[in-house]
């Protein structure tokens, strides 16, 4: 079936881009630990094993459909030390992600347990987002040095 | 001492083994979806260890004042059959152990790292003779009986 192909695509997709994803976000738990920041840095190293637990789910969801998973090659991603610019980073990647991941879900609209998955990490995923852009608007509020303080 | 090669040579392990370590939890998947629970939870197993293996070579770095990069991975191999799957583990493990081997006399100056990567290779190596005994009892007892053993 054209439509399973498609959304067997589609979760491959996001086996591929979420479990780097998850590895930068723990490479990045280990930098914010290492500068102190340990609140940020439980913070990512729980959102890495969210992110594995979400690409546990699509690869078992795949073999489910019938078809085969793969180990794809992926892309070196960014790496920031500076927290503030990391959020930053970390806000556009989520807005992309989010808009990619927007389609994948339409494409389950036909099969309610790959939508039920796809959906519970569409609404994680948003509201990292919201908690991305709700820290760049508390820098603004409090400052930087302040903001940075909240995270020891 | 030269921490630049240490650093390095960290990342290098850091990135493979975190490679490693995603594709051992895909591998278990795929066991898992054929039944083979013991197979499943002895692979979930590898890849957590693996996992946390990475994690220490990129605290290692931040340590010695180094910058962790997130280099690129290149695609790896799975496998629905088990004697293709353990021959490719011991092909992979048998180059890392080498590469990672000439690497050692770098480390020797530097203890904490040294004995990190020791300990790694020590499990890594004890891996690879229990893989090769697994080829070897296929051979003995047949495949489809040291496949229900891994149910």
């Amino acid at each position: 079936m054209e439509q399973n192909k498609k959304l067997i695509e589609g979760l491959q997709a996001i086996v591929t881009d979420l479990s780097q994803q998850a590895d930068g976000h723990a490479i990045q738990s280990r930098i914010f630990a290492a500068q102190g920041f340990t609140k940020l840095a439980e913070k990512y190293a729980e959102h890495a094993s969210e992110e594995r637990g979400y690409v546990d789910q699509c690869i078992d969801r795949i073999l489910d459909l019938g078809g085969e998973v793969k180990n794809g090659a992926k892309a070196e991603t960014q790496v920031c030390c500076n927290p503030i610019d990391w959020v930053k980073c970390d806000l556009q990647v989520s807005k992309d992600g989010l808009a990619r991941l927007a389609g994948i879900v339409e494409l389950a609209k036909d099969d309610l347990t790959t939508y039920d998955i796809l959906k519970d990490y569409y609404k994680d995923e948003e509201e990292d987002m919201y908690w991305g852009e709700q820290q760049l608007e508390l820098i603004e509020k409090i400052g930087e040095a302040n903001w940075l303080v909240s995270l020891l | 001492m030269d921490n630049k090669n240490i650093i390095a040579c960290m990342q290098y392990l850091g990135t493979w083994v975190s490679n490693q370590s995603f594709n051992h939890f895909v591998q278990s998947r795929i066991f898992a979806a054929q039944g083979f629970t013991k197979l499943e939870e002895k692979y979930a197993g590898h890849s957590t260890e693996e996992l946390d293996f990475a994690k220490s070579c990129f605290d290692r770095i931040l340590d010695l004042g180094g910058e962790i990069k997130h280099e690129e991975r290149p695609c790896m191999e799975l496998f629905d059959d088990i004697e293709a799957f353990y021959a490719n583990e011991i092909k992979l493990a048998e180059a890392g152990l080498s590469e990672v081997l000439a690497k050692m006399p770098e480390l020797a100056c530097d203890l904490t790292t040294y004995d990190m990567v020791k300990e790694w290779y020590k499990d890594e190596e004890e891996d690879c003779v229990w893989t090769a005994a697994q080829l070897e009892l296929i051979k003995k007892i047949g495949r489809e009986n040291y496949l229900s053993h891994q149910m």
